[in-house]
């Protein structure tokens, strides 16, 4: 089913690297797709000379605002935007981000079959991990929000420009990416193995400075296969009660992480895999991240902390009761 | 009556093994007094399989302490909690019975109550912790007495916070004498969770550590909104514990008032004007809650008071007019002290 896919070029004062962006889009394998260009203004309200030139040579479809947006607001002006002049998908493309040469049959691919899947709310095509060395082809569902070239779906537009930041001073915190995947809804964006971005704005970022360029690999369309959702992982570090009281509320099958010493209550519950850690591994963050090093494409579920979840954990209400436990192990 | 074929008393386990015998005989005398047999849960390293199967024996009631037996018992149980720190853990809906141990210690009667009417405790609103707020009238003495008085029961809220974490201390000011009602009505306004207790105290009085966690056992226990607590009079210069002022005489007038927020006794009180530390309020405070702890947990320095002195007269007669104005015709009366209309008219 052919999709309207329109794809949002964000630009404002780097132009060596919108250059190097735009080229790797004009270069995609059946780029069929329209560009609109979406510029953001400079302090001064003035647009940047050399970005603005650039940009008018790749199309004649360039928009700024009448006074500086910052980034959450280009952003969310280019969504609204493209979205309201038809596009069933925007592929969102900042100035840094290089898409590989089948990032358009991959994001072409992926909504044919999964522009529909309900539990998907976008689609990236950025990935670091590259879990599975032997699969190239395989697409992962992840609980993440991944915004290094991304695409929005126009059934989700308005759910998501609800949720959009406010923010105007383009904070880490305020950041339209990380507002944006506080707002998942237990759902998942759709991710390929092998990214099919990469990012070179090490410079003169707004949110982040460092890039992290991974390698990409060509992929034949339509050879890609959706990888099964992957059991969760609940690091559970407390004692028989909190462990027992946690896995009694799972209700799937999951990999549970617990200390050697309280290892026994799993008996209870042998539909979970278990991950034994040694006595002195206290901390469940330590403990999460060794399970992430183990299972890199699992959800972690850290309980006990703060950020825990409470349907699931607190069998004691008392967080003293908590620090008594470690404490005393 | 419930019918229950037998009991199995489990206190035993690695972090909350019970070791008081005192607990152990009193469950076993309310057992035996309620003539349901018993048998005492042995210790066995056959594996957790074996002891969930062990805690679930159906037409069984289970006493309990707060260990993994608790987690695993689905059947009707009781337990009897570590305090104050495991106070909080979250009754069951099959939970008919929740104690701390200095509870189950001192008196049996309450666990024959309990089993004896068999219906599920409280249920907590949710698993977030809730808060106990100690509630005074703080205000500055020049008296030394009064100013000793009041920095050991400060002292001893403090020693009670150390152990249970969500307690905390809220101090009214006014000029003047204040009005316990509006005191209390500014102390509700400060509760964010359901479960949260407001304890409104005398300056002056001293509290044990285990105070908190008993009056919310109780109030658990009976599904109580409001309780009030009477104190010992006691000679010392130092923090008392709850098996120290066990043995004491209890003082005729209330001390302690604890509250929820949804207590529908507020209606009744919240409306009435009565002065703190003059007649009454209290008496009628009580004889509205009419729930009254039967643990001595409040124990405060004897002294002569102001309210029976001539300069309490005003006061008194205030807050006797506004019982009197409030008073409904199935009010048997409020409780007044002899002592203090001994000789007058």
């Amino acid at each position: 089913m052919p999709h309207n896919i329109i794809i949002a070029s964000i630009g404002y004062k780097r132009p060596e690297y919108l250059k190097e962006s735009l080229d790797a889009i004009m270069a995609m394998d059946n780029m069929d797709a329209p560009i609109r260009i979406f510029l953001d203004l400079l302090p001064d309200n003035t647009l940047h000379p050399e970005v603005y030139a650039l940009a008018k040579s790749y199309s004649p479809h360039v928009l700024f605002p009448k006074d500086k947006q910052g980034c959450n607001g280009t952003i969310k002006s280019a969504l609204a935007h493209c979205f309201s002049i038809g596009a069933d998908a925007v592929l969102v493309v900042e100035d840094d981000i290089i898409l590989s040469v089948d990032a358009l049959n991959y994001v072409k691919w992926a909504l044919t079959h999964h522009g529909d899947n309900p539990s998907v709310r976008n689609i990236t095509l950025w990935e670091s991990l590259h879990p599975f060395p032997d699969q190239n082809k395989v697409v992962m569902q992840k609980r993440k929000f991944t915004c290094w070239g991304w695409v929005a779906l126009k059934r989700e537009w308005s759910a998501m420009e609800k949720a959009w930041t406010t923010d105007r001073h383009d904070t880490h915190e305020g950041s339209w990416d990380v507002v944006m995947e506080a707002h998942l809804g237990g759902r998942y964006e759709l991710a390929p193995t092998v990214s099919r971005a990469r990012n070179i704005g090490e410079k003169d970022g707004t949110h982040r400075g460092a890039a992290m360029p991974v390698s990409q690999a060509n992929c034949v369309v339509a050879d890609y296969y959706l990888a099964p959702i992957e059991k969760p992982v609940y690091v559970i570090l407390g004692r028989f009660g909190d462990i027992y009281m946690v896995c009694k509320k799972i209700q799937n099958p999951s990999i549970v992480c617990c200390s050697k010493r309280f290892v026994e209550v799993m008996d209870l519950f042998p539909q979970h895999e278990v991950v034994v850690m040694d006595n002195d591994i206290l901390d469940p963050v330590k403990a999460a991240s060794l399970c992430a090093a183990k299972y890199p494409t699992h959800e972690i579920i850290v309980c006990q902390l703060d950020q825990q979840p409470s349907e699931l954990c607190k069998p004691f209400r008392n967080y003293q009761a908590y620090q008594e436990y470690y404490a005393s192990l | 009556m419930p019918h229950y074929k037998k009991a199995i008393i489990a206190l035993d386990g690695h972090s909350s093994k019970i070791e008081d015998t005192r607990i152990q005989h009193n469950v076993e005398y309310a057992l035996a007094s309620l003539h349901i047999p018993y048998v005492i849960y042995e210790p066995h390293t056959r594996g957790l399989k074996k002891l969930q199967q062990d805690m679930n024996e159906e037409g069984v009631l289970y006493i309990l302490n707060d260990s993994f037996q608790f987690h695993l018992c689905d059947q009707p149980n009781i337990l009897i909690s570590r305090s104050p720190q495991w106070v909080q853990s979250t009754p069951k809906p099959n939970t008919i019975g929740v104690f701390t141990q200095q509870m189950v210690a001192v008196d049996a009667s309450q666990m024959v109550a309990c089993i004896a009417r068999n219906t599920p405790v409280r249920q907590h609103h949710n698993l977030l912790a809730a808060t106990n707020y100690i509630l005074t009238n703080e205000f500055f003495s020049g008296d030394t007495n009064q100013m000793a008085r009041n920095g050991l029961a400060m002292m001893s809220w403090n020693r009670l916070i150390q152990e249970d974490m969500h307690t905390a201390v809220l101090c009214h000011t006014s000029e003047g004498l204040p009005f316990v009602n509006q005191m209390l009505s500014e102390a509700l306004t400060q509760c964010k969770h359901p479960d949260d207790i407001v304890i409104l105290l005398n300056r002056d009085i001293c509290l044990v550590p285990q105070a908190t966690s008993i009056i919310r056992t109780y109030m658990d226990l009976h599904n109580y909104s409001a309780v009030y607590a009477q104190r010992v009079d006691v000679v010392t210069n130092g923090l008392l514990d709850f098996s120290s002022i066990a043995d004491k005489q209890e003082y005729e007038g209330v001390d302690l008032f604890a509250f929820r927020p949804d207590a529908p006794v507020l209606e009744e009180i919240l409306p009435v004007d009565l002065y703190l530390a003059r007649a009454a309020w209290d008496s009628f405070w009580a004889y509205k809650i009419k729930n009254k702890l039967p643990y001595k947990i409040a124990y405060h320095q004897a002294h002569d008071s102001e309210w029976q002195s001539e300069k309490g007269n005003d006061g008194n007669r205030w807050n006797y007019t506004q019982i009197s104005l409030h008073r409904k015709e199935s009010d048997l009366g409020v409780e007044y002290y002899e002592k203090y209309f001994k000789g007058r008219k």
